[in-house]
């Protein structure tokens, strides 16, 4: 037996609009008043935000306002403040960065050998420093010109050759001391008859006698903080200079470095011999 | 049309309603909201700055008092002009307690090598202002170059020449003040006229002056700071014979 729809063909499509109609408008509906409702929400709170914000854009920059003006009226004090603090540190460092004459003048005195005598002094803080009319040697401010650091120009007299040995080794003791510089010891034939400068004993005070050799050296400190140290452009070498340079770290009172070359001393003068000075300390 | 085609073109102008009025209602609302937002945390970062400005300002006027005082003292050491006479009290001060003779005193104009400064029109107006023979130091400080002799034996020498430079001692902690700030460059031993242990030392030497723009207080006074504009060179401490020098430590913040 064949099945047979007996619901008219019109029905069955009504039937199926129904269904859908159930669905469908009034779906529509709630879903158009729900997006309405969400829309005007978030509407209404946007606005709100937007309200709040200029509010507190509007008392933020009241405040900035009467901040900046607070902090304009202070920034003199504080501008005063760091003006101070930079003029201490100023002079802090001017002060700190000065060489200490007294202190070098006095280590001088201790460490000068008894049969030595200085005939003049001349002390700078740097090749181009110098007193007006002061000044050591042609030789020795030559020398001086080579390290930028403070150095003692020395001219003196001693004994012996062996003595302006014993007196470089006993200058390198000297606290702050690099480099002590000989540029020449010469035994002049009148003898020297010059008035000492500074001797730490008083058998030298009148001069050294006859046949005494005049010692012409250069004491090189450390160099001042902030003052680097440089070599003229064309000193001569050390192998090739007509004088001897001893650094402070390679020699002790008991093993000298100085040696002056044969050349460094005029013709029909003694060279300085390797002596052992027995230097003491300080 | 059909029943379908009436409810996809429902839905359609639906959503097209939707996001029209999205676009053209509510994202105005929305960029206003993020650029007030952006706005109101530029002015918070500015509030705080200005903020951190008045905390350090406060902070600067609660120590403008001791600033005050480390300036005047250091008035003593650089003065803002030349205060010879002072220079000369001084020097003969610790020539006396060192039992050395000062002999001489000589300006020695342009004895020091002015440092590189901004221009050559710059460096001419510093130093139009600055007393005769001074120049622009490396410090920023206007120098002047003099040259002293002194006569006394070796010992005493040394002593005076600690005492001139003890005028000024600087430590980690502390400045202590008792005088002129002295630089000595070079000196100079030689046999005294009555040979030895007279000894005759010739010492060259620089004293310093603080810039001419700034003055000894910069233009403030013991009530405050003077106002940036109206900054003018003070003469702090410019007394032809100061009372004898003690020292005045200036802690050092």
């Amino acid at each position: 037996m064949r099945a047979v729809n007996l619901i008219p063909g019109d029905a069955r499509s009504a039937g199926g609009m129904r269904l859908s109609l159930g669905l469908g408008p009034g779906t529509a509906v709630i879903g158009v008043l729900g997006a309405a409702v969400l829309f005007v929400s978030v509407y209404v709170l946007t606005s709100n935000t937007i309200s709040d914000r200029q509010a507190k854009l509007a008392t933020l920059q009241g405040q900035v306002t009467q901040v900046q003006a607070q902090a304009s009226r202070l920034a003199n004090y504080a501008a005063f403040v760091k003006l101070a603090q930079a003029r201490v540190d100023t002079v802090r460092q001017i002060a700190s960065s000065r060489f200490d004459w007294h202190a070098a003048l006095a280590d001088l005195s201790k460490v000068i050998p008894a049969n030595a005598s200085f005939q003049s002094l001349t002390g700078t803080v740097a090749p181009g420093a110098g007193v007006s009319g002061a000044g050591g040697t042609a030789s020795s401010s030559s020398l001086r010109g080579d390290i930028a650091a403070p150095a003692f120009e020395l001219q003196g007299c001693t004994q012996t050759q062996d003595d302006v040995a014993r007196l470089m080794s006993r200058l390198r003791l000297i606290n702050g001391v690099q480099r002590v510089t000989l540029a020449s010891s010469v035994k002049q034939d009148g003898g020297q008859t010059g008035a000492a400068v500074a001797t730490s004993g008083s058998a030298a005070a009148a001069g050294c006698g006859q046949n005494a050799p005049t010692f012409d050296l250069v004491v090189f400190f450390a160099p001042l903080p902030g003052s680097p140290v440089t070599a003229v452009p064309g000193a001569a070498p050390l192998a090739s200079a007509a004088t001897q340079t001893t650094p402070a770290t390679q020699a002790t009172p008991s093993t000298p470095a100085a040696t002056p070359t044969p050349s460094a001393t005029p013709s029909g003068t003694q060279p300085v011999s390797t002596a052992s000075p027995t230097g003491g300390t300080k | 049309m059909t029943a379908r085609d009436r409810k996809v073109l429902v839905i359609v102008c639906i959503l097209a309603a939707v996001a029209g009025s999205w676009l053209l209602v509510l994202g105005p609302k929305r960029s206003q909201a993020s650029k007030l937002g952006a706005q109101v945390t530029a002015a918070q970062s500015q509030l705080d700055a200005a903020r951190a400005q008045v905390a350090a300002g406060e902070a600067a006027r609660s120590t403008f008092a001791s600033s005050y005082t480390t300036l005047a003292r250091l008035g003593e050491a650089v003065p803002s002009d030349d205060n010879v006479p002072s220079l000369i009290y001084q020097v003969q001060s610790a020539a006396d307690a060192a039992r050395v003779d000062f002999r001489n005193l000589t300006l020695n104009p342009g004895g020091v090598a002015a440092p590189a400064v901004a221009s050559a029109s710059a460096a001419q107006a510093a130093t139009a202002a600055l007393p005769p023979g001074a120049t622009v130091g490396p410090a920023g400080f206007p120098v002047e170059p003099f040259t002293f002799t002194f006569r006394g034996n070796f010992f005493h020498l040394s002593d005076f020449l600690g005492r001139l430079e003890r005028f000024v001692v600087a430590s980690n902690a502390r400045v202590s003040v008792s005088g002129r700030l002295m630089s000595l460059n070079a000196i100079s031993l030689g046999a005294g006229p009555s040979g030895f242990p007279q000894i005759t030392a010739s010492v060259s030497a620089t004293t310093y002056l603080v810039p001419t723009s700034q003055g000894v207080l910069n233009g403030a006074t013991a009530a405050g700071p003077a106002a940036p504009a109206a900054s003018q060179p003070v003469s702090g401490s410019s007394s032809p014979v100061p009372a004898a020098p003690a020292t005045i430590a200036i802690p050092v913040k």
